[in-house]
């Protein structure tokens, strides 16, 4: 198992070397100087600032000097007025977003598990057909018409949610997680679908199965069969689907945290993009693909529970 | 059944199995599902007329300007879906903004082909070193995150549609070179390619003649899904102001404005998001049917 999670994350490495020299090397067409962009309208300046962002020097050699600081956690200056640190902005806003995954995930997960077994075991049945309208419609929906239409009924005419901002959880538990509540079920619907219909395929699949039948000739009850012989087998694919939707989630958060005025990595993205902040946006690259990497890597490790044959490799 | 592969923009072998396991399904609803094809397919041709030909036939001038009868609620007669904070006429807006998101879809599907199928084609014909190199940096582009990476595309080659969607269909291109590498792969295993590389046709003739032709049909019925994550993705970046400017008229854009004014104007929130919807769904529908005319798992077709 150990020597599993090595060899990932070693495999990892250079994978990420890729992704960020790649970006480095796009970063460095953009046409416009940031020196002019930081003199703050006095030219005699920009030597000065060219020489402090050492933009005389060659591009391996800056990217170099980027990976060794990243390497010891600086990801280095935000090219934002404050100039502050990318690594206390990407700092200060993550644990938000995570926040709001992890209540997404779970609230996912649950919603999926229970319609997707639903559907698996009405299959072709009118129930069924009408579960996987709603999965595609759960794509097809924009994430933030959602967010909007969530505001207008649940937060503006109803009342029950704060629709606009975050509490920290010094505040309160409630209030907290007030704020994070509407956020995450706007984010739930894309994974739930994908999480269902992986789970109702890999279910119907399971259920033909020989293991099935011998389970059923053995008297076991229906839940037992379906819950701890077919459903663990259709783990892996499902864990597998999470690991994938990772990175789409990390995207919908971008326009979620927007709508609801979350500073989160999100917000962040779209100011950077804005200011065109390249050292952030670097720093937001490098982040969340480590996050990415890193759920797969769980993934990757959660398939030695369900199938242990695995376990050795 | 393909319902399995919804909106699925990753190619994954494990998805597949949702077909497998779906043959045993009754084959009720087979009318059902051909009559869902086709109101798909109704409603997209509804869209890519309005979109050409949109704006000779709206009501209202769509960027028309009436401050006196700004945030007036849809009713029969002068005004069918309300007008918008500047009284511009919201069911012109929502005809001639069509243009956008079909546009959108254009650009950045032919982005992504442009750049996937050739890589994926030639990566699995000549195989070795230069497969190994190329599926391992595709791989490393597919673990970005598509909004955040196009968002720095964008920083760097600018805001507008032309520029935002060639940025997302970079982004997205690892789709087709995934798919149309494993499509190739599967077909240069066939017979028929041994017999005309023995015969002695040029390596060209066989990518062209044999092995594209072949390859085709998973591309295409991707083609159709990636067109509609392109519209989410572009209604997503004109929402964040990344796309289509004002005063152009977009589906996002919309969205945009309508979150604005969510007080004075609730009514202009539902029907910009719903013809998003509606399109997506259509051409996710429109895909789903083609794979099942086509041949079943997508992956060879029924060639």
């Amino acid at each position: 198992m150990l020597r599993l999670i090595a060899r990932r994350l070693a495999s990892a490495v250079p994978l990420l070397l890729v992704a960020t020299f790649t970006l480095f090397a796009m970063i460095d067409f953009i046409p416009g100087d940031p020196a002019v962009a930081l003199d703050n309208g006095d030219p005699s300046l920009i030597p000065y600032i060219r020489a402090s962002l050492h933009l005389n020097e060659p591009l391996y050699e800056r990217y170099g000097r980027w990976l060794l600081d990243a390497i010891q956690g600086n990801l280095g200056t935000s090219y934002s007025v404050a100039h502050p640190s990318v690594t206390s902005l990407i700092g200060s806003a993550a644990p938000i977003t995570l926040s709001v995954f992890a209540l997404a995930i779970v609230i996912s997960t649950v919603v999926a598990f229970t319609l997707g077994i639903i559907a698996a075991i009405r299959v072709g049945r009118p129930l069924d057909r009408v579960l996987s309208a709603l999965f595609a419609l759960f794509v097809a929906t924009p994430s933030f018409w959602l967010g909007y239409l969530f505001i207008l009924w649940f937060g503006i005419d109803l009342g029950w949610l704060p629709v606009l901002g975050y509490a920290p959880p010094s505040a309160g538990l409630w209030q907290w997680l007030s704020h994070l509540i509407l956020p995450s079920v706007t984010l739930a619907p894309p994974l739930t679908a994908q999480v269902a219909l992986q789970l109702r395929g890999g279910l119907i699949d399971a259920m033909g199965r020989d293991y099935i039948l011998s389970a059923r000739a053995k008297g076991l009850r229906e839940w037992a069969v379906v819950g701890k012989h077919a459903l663990k087998n259709v783990g892996a694919p499902v864990a597998t689907v999470v690991g994938f939707q990772i990175a789409n989630l990390l995207g919908a958060t971008v326009i979620v945290e927007t709508v609801f005025g979350l500073p989160g990595i999100g917000n962040l993205t779209v100011q950077s993009a804005e200011g065109r902040d390249v050292p952030t946006l670097l720093g937001l690259v490098l982040c969340t693909t480590l996050l990415v990497v890193a759920v797969n890597l769980v993934v990757d490790i959660s398939y030695g529970y369900f199938n242990p044959k695995v376990r050795t490799a | 059944m393909s319902e399995g592969n919804v909106g699925s923009i990753e190619v994954d072998d494990s998805i597949g199995r949702a077909d497998d396991g779906a043959r045993r399904m009754p084959r009720t609803g087979r009318k059902h599902r051909s009559y869902r094809g086709l109101v798909a397919l109704a409603w997209l041709v509804i869209v890519i007329i309005c979109a050409v030909v949109g704006r000779y036939f709206v009501p209202f001038s769509p960027n028309a300007q009436d401050l006196v009868h700004a945030y007036q609620a849809p009713a029969w007669g002068a005004h069918l879906l309300g007008t918008d904070q500047f009284g511009r006429d919201e069911l012109s807006r929502l005809i001639v903004g069509s243009r956008v998101s079909l546009l959108a879809a254009l650009i950045g599907t032919s982005t992504s082909m442009v750049i996937g199928v050739p890589l994926g084609v030639f990566a699995a014909f000549v195989g070795g070193k230069f497969d190994a190199m190329a599926n391992f940096v595709i791989n490393s582009l597919m673990a970005f995150p598509a909004i955040i990476f196009t968002l720095t595309v964008i920083a760097i080659i600018g805001t507008g549609l032309v520029h935002a969607m060639i940025a997302f269909g970079i982004v997205i291109s690892p789709i087709f070179f995934r798919i149309s590498r494993a499509s190739v792969v599967n077909v240069q295993a066939e017979t028929f390619v041994e017999a005309s590389s023995s015969i002695g046709c040029s390596r060209w003739r066989i990518i062209w003649r044999h092995l594209l032709p072949n390859s085709l049909t998973p591309i295409v019925i991707q083609a159709t899904v990636v067109s509609g994550v392109c519209i989410i993705a572009e209604a997503g970046l004109s929402f964040l102001g990344f796309s289509v400017q004002p005063p152009t008229a977009s589906w996002g854009g919309m969205m945009s404005t309508a979150a604005q004014d969510i007080f004075q104007g609730s009514y202009l929130i539902y029907f910009p998001g719903l013809l998003i919807a509606l399109t997506v769904l259509a051409l996710f529908a429109l895909g789903d049917r083609l794979r099942e005319a086509l041949g079943g798992t997508g992956k060879l077709g029924g060639f």
